[in-house]
């Protein structure tokens, strides 16, 4: 969606909220300028920018980790049917296991550190990505096989020319569904084993019943994804597509 | 164009291909399909639709290992020029581009001229998304020549053009084919076209196809004119007949695929 479409049905959706919030009037449901007007604050005074670049730090990490392993199973699984057949279920496996449970047994396994959190969330997003990518490697078009094979494309030439661009649309999509779903995740995991991060935030002002300071940091995170979607994955995505749209 | 002394460029000798099909039910799609290819020599393949043409094709280009027989030499030692029966370019890529890419070492002249003589200076910086069919087509067309192959192989290269153009890039492509010395393989439902420029017609049996007839043409191609044509059609027409596949369709206007048969 263009940008100030996006941006006026957000609007709305912040004057709801404050007609919401006057009729009700009470704490429960803090007025939209009070939320950020704590944004403000916390960034300022608070620790809100460090819990932010916290939170940051394990939602880039786990994105990247899970794309690039994620990426290398569904490749692998999209061209062997062999391999495919052993290890799908697994992928379905780990597909349908609670977020919860995974990073449960992460911080069991591998202590409660970094580097377990991280590796949890990407965990629970690997299966995804492999999936829409072995959906991509099974659209190819072997009659672009054919013709690269004609004229000696080399290895370096074929994944530069013929797969990563058919490839293209499908990174995009898992790299958008991903992103979504990493952020959510990693709230989960700082919550049960960080000591900081947006997360573990909102978990101490949920305990102190806080529910100003909870929207704040939610509203602050959401925006910060906003800006990533906007800044890179739609550019990236109609990079992707600028040959497509000459093509009607 | 011909030394009887001089070894073929290929040796095809399919003994067998087959398709394995669903429900277990195998497709015998080639059997003892056997002919040599000689240097510089223009060879048209003529069969019935689905006899496994292209099937050939794939298998000589060394696209299909899957099959009982052999192509000698390999065909890995060749600088091979193709046209599909689809245009097939990158479609994230400009015309420019597309040539570039399957031949790196072209000179920026050598390109010019190509891209001048098939009309597609101005389009050279399009993606083949912006081209029209016959555009797309031409392209391909320049794509296969660029790398100045040793074996040209054209699948029906000319149809789904108006008559004029078609006639245009075939004199182009087998007048620089021609004077390079460089082998044809082609694939034509177009009587016309393969009396026209070939040495040599294979007539194709239908499914599992094989060699029915060699139809050898040896008039010098400016020898070719109206009465020789006509000579040869007929000629040709007896052949065909002798071998009970019905006529193929005669008139120049069949670039398009009319007949279901052929
Ligand atoms: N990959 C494939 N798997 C199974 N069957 C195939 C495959 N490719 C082609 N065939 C079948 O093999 C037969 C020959 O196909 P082929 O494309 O070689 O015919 P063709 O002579 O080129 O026909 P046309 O003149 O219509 O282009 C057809 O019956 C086709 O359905
Ligand atoms: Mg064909």
């Amino acid at each position: 969606m263009r940008l100030p479409r996006f941006a006026a049905s957000l609007a709305v959706l912040v004057i709801l909220w404050g007609i919401a919030a006057a009729a009700v009037h009470s704490s429960t449901l803090p007025s939209p300028a009070s939320v950020f007007l704590f944004i403000v604050q916390d960034c300022l005074h608070g620790d809100m920018l460090v819990n932010l670049g916290m939170t940051l730090w394990r939602v880039v990490a786990s994105f990247v980790l899970a794309m690039a392993v994620g990426s290398a199973i569904g490749l692998v699984l999209g061209r062997g049917r062999f391999l495919d057949e052993a290890f799908s279920p697994w992928m379905l496996t780990l597909l349908n296991t609670p977020a919860l449970v995974i990073t449960a047994l992460c911080y069991i396994w591998l202590g409660l550190n970094e580097f377990a959190a991280i590796f949890a969330v990407a965990l629970n997003k690997i299966p995804n990505v492999a999936v829409l990518l072995r959906e991509g490697v099974r659209s190819f078009d072997p009659a672009l096989d054919d013709m690269s094979k004609v004229y000696r494309f080399s290895a370096w030439k074929r994944l530069r020319h013929i797969f990563i661009p058919q490839l293209m649309p499908f990174l995009i999509g898992a790299a958008r569904s991903g992103l979504a779903l990493v952020w959510k995740i990693v709230l989960v995991v700082e919550l049960l084993g960080r000591p900081n991060g947006v997360g573990y935030a909102i978990a101490y002002y949920f305990q102190l019943f806080d529910v100003r300071a909870v929207l704040g940091y939610s509203v602050a995170f959401s925006l910060v994804m906003l800006a990533i979607e906007f800044v890179v994955l739609q550019p990236l995505d109609q990079y992707a597509r600028r040959w497509r749209t000459a093509a009607s | 164009m011909r030394d009887a002394g001089e070894p073929p460029l290929l040796e095809i000798n399919i003994a067998s291909k087959r398709y394995r099909g669903a429900g277990r039910v195998d497709l015998d799609v080639i059997k003892d399909l056997r002919f040599s290819l000689a240097q510089g020599s223009v060879t048209c393949l003529l069969g019935p639709s689905g006899c496994g043409k292209t099937t050939a094709l794939r298998i000589i280009l060394g696209l299909d290992r899957k099959f009982e027989g052999a192509v000698t030499p390999p065909v890995d030692s060749l600088k091979l020029g193709v046209v599909f029966q689809d245009p097939r370019l990158l479609p994230w890529r400009t015309v420019e581009e597309n040539i570039r890419l399957a031949a790196p070492s072209m000179s920026p002249s050598g390109l010019e001229d190509i891209l001048q003589s098939l009309g597609l200076s101005d389009w050279r910086a399009h993606r083949p998304g912006e081209l029209s069919v016959g555009m797309a087509r031409r392209a391909a067309v320049a794509r296969a020549l660029s790398v100045e192959p040793d074996l040209l192989v054209l699948d029906e290269a000319f149809v789904s053009l108006d008559e004029r153009g078609a006639s245009v890039l075939r004199q182009y492509v087998f007048g620089v084919a021609r004077a390079r010395g460089t082998a044809i393989l082609m694939v034509t439902h177009n009587i016309d076209e393969a009396l026209r420029h070939s040495d040599r017609i294979l007539v194709l049996a239908p499914r599992p196809t094989h060699v029915l007839e060699s139809f050898e043409l040896a008039a010098p191609l400016v020898a070719r004119d109206a009465t020789w044509m006509e000579t040869q059609r007929r000629r040709f027409e007896q052949v065909v007949g002798a071998t009970g596949l019905p006529q193929p369709p005669r008139a120049i206007a069949s670039n398009h695929a009319t007949d279901p048969f052929w």
